[in-house]
């Protein structure tokens, strides 16, 4: 109850710009429609990457959208951890009696992310991997994506609990599995292929969901739904170990 | 002559405080390396695939790698026009005896600089140990290095351009998400433009983005001096025209400069 109310708040905030909130939704799915392009002239050129056509790219493109999508309106403050790490200024969220990985996360929303989730919408009509019928479905899968993609970027930051300030290099490892998504996993061999859905799970937010829209089986899927779930037990185990080595600046702050 | 001093020493300081900053350095090769893996292993599928493709993957990734070396090593200037703007710090900017944006350029050049040759080693080194090196004249690496930075400039006064249209909007990066995709679709980022739609080439040759990055990359495919030539002229006008674009909004924007607390 708590994070959906600190969400909504957060969201408030970021759309109150009503020009500057159309105008970055707009550019945003401009953007993503100009990479859609791109995939279109690829497989025009290639008709299919390791079994892949243009449909399975465009399933592709509407998991990672939608998954991204919502990651940075609900989950937005997991860019600011490391800093905040280093430079001491977690002292407000502790003295709250809350969830302080929580209270992190939502303490921020990115407009850009409405984008995001607008092209989602696009897409899913576009596509015809999928319908209304596997909608459900394409639902777990963004929510799955954006809690993937949220662990991953607390594990990266959290690390500034041992290391200091990394703060550049943990937004590239989240920028890199971003990157990552936007390509079928089926590219890689051998030992890249184990990266892809471990150490940048680009995999399981967007490689699996499409295996699964073109063949269903409910072992795949709990498979997908454990890997999610160690994620976001990693993600949280990481960040309350690395809490306890954490050295206050002594700054005094207030949060509301 | 002298007044070319200061901005002199601007860039040189730039250009130092880019090269300690290990950490932007080791993210941006980083990044450099994935995109290089990335892009290796798809075009290694699609060689894999008879007759699928009329290029050799060997100048293939050359090419890709050449791109992405300058894509990356470009600065963001705007985001800091931008805060300079909104943030009202241009107010304490103006008065200083340099140009406000002569001092932008020179900063940005000198950490694209820094950038240019760090990623230059990093992209050069990892393609040449996937692939070795393409059958070129010894002649072609320098005009390389020569054109990748000419490129690199006009990049940056592009993103000024953006920039500066911080004086009417409130934020800028969304256009830099257009221009970054304009690149990346007109550029030929990661596909020469030569496997795009006629109409696609044709509307793209009108346009900066494949002379920063396709075209210039194309080199390495068919190197020529008159292709050489003709896309260091074509640089040179857009820069030009940048040029032209950054004065007349910069003049314009200052009529309208409404400080925020500066």
């Amino acid at each position: 109850m708590f994070f959906f109310s600190l969400l909504k708040t957060s969201i408030r905030a970021s759309i109150s710009l009503r020009g500057v909130f159309l105008i970055e939704s707009v550019l945003m799915i401009g953007n993503n429609l100009i990479f859609l392009v791109i995939w279109w002239v690829f497989f025009r050129e290639f008709k299919s990457v390791g079994g892949w056509h243009f449909d399975d790219m465009i399933a592709l493109m509407t998991v990672t959208a939608g998954s991204y999508g919502l990651a940075k309106v609900c989950f937005g403050g997991v860019k600011e951890i490391a800093k905040t790490i280093a430079s001491g200024n977690l002292d407000p969220f502790m003295t709250q009696p809350k969830n302080i990985l929580l209270h992190l996360l939502g303490a921020k929303s990115y407009s850009k992310g409405w984008g995001h989730l607008m092209t989602a919408v696009i897409l899913f009509f576009l596509g015809t991997k999928t319908t209304l019928y596997n909608l459900p479905l394409l639902l777990i899968f963004i929510l799955n994506g954006s809690l993937v993609f949220t662990s991953a970027g607390v594990i990266a930051h959290s690390l500034s609990f041992w290391l200091g300030s990394i703060e550049t290099v943990s937004k590239k490892y989240c920028d890199s599995i971003f990157l990552f998504v936007h390509y079928p996993v089926n590219i890689y061999s051998g030992f890249l292929q184990v990266i892809m859905f471990t150490l940048f799970p680009a995999g399981i937010i967007g490689y699996m969901p499409v295996q699964l829209f073109q063949n269903f089986t409910w072992v795949y899927f709990l498979v997908l739904e454990a890997s999610v779930l160690s994620f976001v037990a990693l993600a949280f185990s990481v960040f309350y170990r690395g809490l306890r080595r954490y050295e206050s600046s002594n700054q005094f702050g207030i949060r509301f | 002559m002298r007044s070319m001093q200061k901005y002199y020493k601007v860039f040189t300081l730039s250009f130092s405080h880019a090269l300690k900053n290990t950490k932007s350095l080791i993210g941006l090769s980083f990044f450099l390396l994935i995109c290089l893996v990335i892009f290796s292993n798809l075009w290694k599928v699609m060689a894999a695939k008879t007759g699928a493709f009329h290029l050799d993957p060997t100048t293939l990734l050359w090419y890709i790698a050449l791109n992405e070396w300058i894509f990356i090593a470009i600065p963001r200037p705007e985001r800091d026009m931008e805060m300079d703007l909104r943030s009202g710090k241009l107010a304490y900017l103006l008065p200083r005896p340099m140009s406000y944006l002569c001092s932008t350029f020179f900063s940005s050049l000198g950490v694209f600089m820094a950038n240019f040759l760090v990623l230059g080693v990093v992209s050069f080194g990892f393609t040449w140990m996937q692939v070795g090196f393409p059958a070129l004249p010894n002649i072609a690496w320098p005009l390389f290095l020569a054109i990748g930075a000419l490129s690199g400039i006009v990049g940056i006064l592009f993103q000024m351009v953006i920039g500066l249209s911080a004086f009417w909007i409130h934020e800028v990066e969304p256009f830099t998400w257009i221009w970054e995709k304009l690149l990346f679709a007109f550029g030929g980022l990661i596909l020469p433009l030569s496997v795009y739609p006629q109409w696609w080439q044709n509307l793209s040759q009108f346009t900066p983005f494949p002379y920063i990055l396709g075209y210039r990359s194309a080199l390495v495919i068919e190197f020529g001096a008159f292709e050489f030539f003709r896309i260091t002229s074509a640089l040179l006008l857009f820069g030009l025209f940048c040029i032209g674009a950054i004065a007349l909004l910069y003049r314009k924007g200052l009529k309208i400069l409404n400080i925020e607390g500066g």
